[in-house]
């Protein structure tokens, strides 16, 4: 009777200590996707401060790529161009990890592909911009495309 | 059988059943709050996704000359259907709570849709 009593018991504990287990899990899975909603919000807010950098002062370097940001003529100074590199955003310090046109782009309109570095993360946009003729590229929308991992 | 070896074998399945009774239910509880988490994330997701979408919709048609004009067009041109964004800086800010106390927000820069149509001046983000 007593060892009857005992394996029912443990039986019990065993299926219930098992439920707790996949509790922890989705607790700790939870945290995970906080913690990824959270760097794409600040990683978002980055791409937006560089997207509207450009549109405001340097629309002529939105169909080039950032290798050659230093070159071009329109933009005075190293200092410009660092400055374009990294900031800070939503109280988190980001960092340009590469800016680069898409193939498939004409003078009139085209697409960049954006890559932001930023606690731990990385995040990848699609920037497109059109222009009129003889005028400076304008910035139409930045798509975010997702984080691309841990850096 | 014995009494005694009765009574403590009542004992111990009526301790170990109390206890994984409180186990299950707390796990159950648990669930139950994931569950409701989980639905909240997804209408945030949505939202997030409505907004680009309207951006996306606006995009390149400027709504004001400067940026911040553009915003605060920006936020009176989606109130009913945005109810959290604000102007923040030169941009707009999407705030998004949780009923767990959880916050996220989204800030959007009108230059970087084309909707102010002059340049100059910094964003804030």
């Amino acid at each position: 009777m007593l060892a009857l009593s005992i394996s029912v018991s443990l039986l019990m504990v065993l299926s219930s200590l098992s439920l707790q287990a996949l509790v922890l899990q989705g607790r700790s899975l939870e945290l995970v996707r906080q913690r990824r909603r959270l760097q794409e919000d600040r990683l978002m807010a980055a791409a937006q401060q560089l997207a509207g950098a450009l549109q405001r002062r340097h629309r002529c370097l939105l169909p080039l790529a950032a290798e050659q940001w230093p070159q071009a003529d329109c933009i005075a100074g190293g200092a410009a161009v660092a400055a374009l590199g990294q900031g800070m955003a939503a109280d988190q310090p980001w960092q340009l990890a590469a800016y680069r046109p898409l193939p498939g782009g004409s003078t009139s309109a085209g697409s960049a592909e954006l890559l932001l570095r930023g606690g731990g993360a990385q995040a990848a946009y699609a920037v497109h911009w059109r222009a009129a003729a003889g005028e400076l590229p304008r910035l139409l929308a930045v798509q975010e495309l997702g984080l691309t991992g841990a850096k | 059988m014995s009494l005694p070896e009765v009574l403590m074998a009542a004992l111990v399945l009526v301790c170990s059943a109390s206890a994984s009774l409180q186990l299950w239910a707390s796990g159950q509880s648990w669930q139950q709050g994931a569950e409701l988490r989980r639905r909240e994330h997804e209408g945030q997701e949505a939202q997030l996704l409505a907004l680009q979408g309207r951006l996306a919709q606006l995009a390149g048609l400027p709504l004001a000359v400067d940026c911040e004009a553009a915003a605060a067009a920006l936020v009176q041109q989606l109130a009913a259907e945005q109810p959290g964004l604000r102007r923040r800086g030169q941009g707009v800010v999407l705030e998004l709570s949780g009923s767990d106390g959880s916050r996220r927000e989204r800030w959007y820069d009108p230059a970087a849709y084309g909707l102010c149509a002059a340049e100059g001046g910094d964003g804030q983000g």
